[in-house]
């Protein structure tokens, strides 16, 4: 019978066990910012990996972008977690990364491939990302930069946050811009029918801009008024290929992926798997914000494979608010809940959690199709900022593994299983450490080190045949070591003082928000490690 | 069942978090000196003894506990630090130190700040318990 502290550690440990590595989220970073090619995601452990892997450290320690204090504690976390924090850190278009100066002309670094990389979500790069910055990349941030009103280096670091630069565009051009007018050869026939109810679409655009605009004059006249033969085609046909527009059919597309709605390519063309995405994130916020919003309501099929799209009301109505200050976050909220709840529920909760872990862990692998790179966006800072929207909702969805919210849930808990692989981490090392002792060693070949440190702060070491060269791999070490140690402890008292508050709650499912909650809180605190 | 299995759960999670605070409570009363030892051996051991797969706790808990059981192990203290609450600090260091024996003192002054560094953590996650939430 293991004594029920060690009970602790070791469902712990077998919970990271759970814990897929983050291997093909690394490897979509890498061909997103041109340090692979495409189909090398074929070969995940493959030669053209493995060096893409290598060049990317490298620019990373090179690229000034992060301090290298920061980046040096990072690397503590092990490799596979600190490349995949920084690709997606750098590839993130929540609250990306702000870079200090565009690239020079013939420059090849982090900051053109990010450039690149941000130029080729929006649909502004025909290039590899791989490429050197030059006229193409000019003549691609100054196409952003006209479409943003703003000057080309304010446009690529808006890009940073792509809601914010929705907004921007919201207030800079008329509401009428908006009605996205978009050709979709590839739509099936039974989208077409489902969605072509033109009439009702017409009747809201009346109401939202007022029948006398001349704008909407001319939409009723040439098109909604009109039978499906006589409609005025080659005006959408101008409309749709517009280059604002085709802009904001990319934007749209990226919204949806972003928050998970849509898993299909990036590339402007919205066909069923898009159609089907608006459908989706409608039913779900109708559900989330107890509304009934109709499909006909933004998105109507008009003939010969045109369709047009409410945009305005869509990125209005569907935009994050601030988050409003002094409320806790989603996490936080959810352990309360948890706690609260019965036995049985919690139980239940427990089952539905595991059951997300294994469909998250089983998640589409970012691929090749067509030539292009079938992506997951893995950023879930808005996603976290709109969940506390319906936060009070949440425990409920998971219990009843409510169908339209099941892809939201798995996007979502996909941020408290990554925190809680490192939360758990750093609880079971600073627990084995608080219960006794933390062994440190440091061999080459007869040459060896060892040093024990107790709890109290003693420490014995015994050196056998030690060079001068073993003894600083071994301080070396011991200050790594004692680094992860400070980090550990911080986020064990974190989750120690939120147990000693409610321990009338604790459970299993309980610990394990607390302890998500707890690394959350001290990440967010530790901006690095103690610097030597 | 389900409340049955939830129920053992909690007790085994209360009743381990509690021997967490008992360790800790032992610790702050141990925490009130600093002792730092550095010794140099000529213990005969093969490398697998120590590493395995990396570095295996296990392996090198065994070296240690047969370090202090083989009284015929040559084991020669290098230097012993003392420091007290009120910052007194004694050390002792062996006499007529070789170059290799000089590098053991570089280690054992290093390890002295990495031991306090240590305790200071330990300490810190005391207070950070003890203090009230924000």
């Amino acid at each position: 019978m293991p004594d029920s502290l060690e009970w602790i550690l070791s469902k712990c440990e077998s919970e990271l066990e759970s814990f897929p590595e983050p291997a093909p989220e690394i490897n979509q970073h890498l061909v997103e910012l041109g340090y692979a090619p495409a189909h090398a995601l074929s070969f995940p452990e493959g030669r053209l990996m493995q060096k893409a892997r290598d060049e990317f450290e490298a620019d990373l320690g090179n690229s000034d972008l992060f301090p290298v204090e920061e980046l040096r504690m990072m690397r503590r976390m092990g490799k596979n977690r600190f490349l995949q924090h920084y690709l997606r850190r750098l590839t993130d278009i929540d609250e990306g990364i702000v870079l200090p100066g565009l690239p020079s002309r013939g420059e090849i670094n982090l900051a053109t491939r990010l450039v690149h990389y941000r130029l080729d979500l929006m649909g502004l790069w025909e290039m590899p990302v791989n490429s050197s910055f030059g006229t193409s990349s000019v003549v691609g941030l100054e196409r952003l930069a006209d479409f943003g009103k703003c000057t080309p280096f304010e446009a690529i670091n808006q890009l940073a946050d792509i809601e914010q630069f929705t907004v921007r565009l919201l207030a800079s051009y008329p509401e009428e811009s908006f009605i996205v007018t978009f050709q979709s050869v590839r739509s099936s026939d039974d989208s077409r029918s489902k969605l072509a109810h033109r009439n009702s679409f017409g009747r809201q655009l009346k109401q939202d801009f007022g029948e006398r605009t001349d704008f909407l004059k001319f939409l009723q006249q040439n098109i909604f008024n009109r039978r499906e033969e006589t409609i005025d085609y080659s005006y959408l046909a101008r409309v749709s290929k517009s280059d604002f527009n085709r802009f904001l059919v990319r934007l749209i597309q990226v919204h949806q992926w972003q928050e998970g709605f849509y898993n299909g390519l990036l590339d402007s063309d919205l066909g069923d798997l898009s159609l089907k995405s608006f459908v989706d994130a409608i039913k779900a916020y109708n559900l989330a914000d107890e509304k009934d919003v109709k499909i006909k309501r933004f998105l109507t099929y008009l003939g010969q494979d045109y369709f047009m799209f409410n945009a305005l009301f869509f990125l209005k109505e569907y935009m994050v608010e601030h988050e409003p200050a002094g409320q806790e976050d989603v996490w936080t909220q959810l352990a309360t809940q948890v706690g609260k709840a019965d036995d049985d529920s919690q139980s239940v909760f427990s089952q539905r959690l595991d059951q997300l872990q294994r469909e998250i862990s089983h998640n589409k692998q970012p691929e090749e199709r067509r030539g292009l790179l079938a992506r997951i966006y893995y950023g879930v800072k808005k996603l976290l900022k709109k969940a506390l929207r319906f936060v009070r909702k949440i425990y409920r969805w998971v219990i009843d593994k409510v169908a339209q919210m099941w892809s939201f849930l798995k996007k979502l808990f996909a941020d408290f299983f990554e925190n809680l692989a490192q939360g758990l981490s750093m609880f079971v090392n600073g627990v084995r450490f608080l219960l006794g002792r933390k062994i440190i060693a440091t061999s080459s070949g007869r040459e060896s080190l060892i040093s024990k440190f107790q709890l109290d702060g003693d420490v014995s070491s015994i050196a056998f045949q030690a060079s001068s060269e073993t003894v600083r791999l071994h301080l070396d070490e011991t200050r790594n070591t004692l680094g992860e140690m400070n980090f550990s402890l911080t986020v064990v008292g974190m989750i120690l003082k939120t147990i000693m508050q409610s321990l009338s709650l604790i459970s299993w499912p309980f610990l394990l928000f607390t302890i998500v909650k707890g690394f959350r809180q001290v990440s967010a605190n530790f901006k690095y490690y103690k610097t030597y | 069942m389900a409340t049955e299995v939830n129920n053992e759960g909690k007790e085994k999670l209360k009743s381990g978090l509690g021997k967490l605070f008992q360790k800790i409570g032992q610790g702050i009363e141990d925490a009130a000196s600093l002792e730092v030892t550095t010794f140099t051996g000529s213990f005969e051991y093969k490398v697998s003894d120590v590493v395995k797969n990396g570095v295996d706790k296990v392996q090198i808990e065994n070296v240690l506990k047969n370090l202090t059981v083989q009284n015929d192990s040559k084991l020669e203290l290098v230097a012993f630090t003392s420091v007290k609450i009120d910052s007194d600090v004694s050390t002792i260091v062996k006499k007529d130190l070789s170059q290799a024996d000089e590098e053991l003192l570089k280690l054992h002054k290093d390890m002295i700040t990495s031991a306090k560094e240590s305790r200071q953590a330990f300490i810190k996650l005391v207070t950070d318990l003890i203090s009230p939430a924000k």
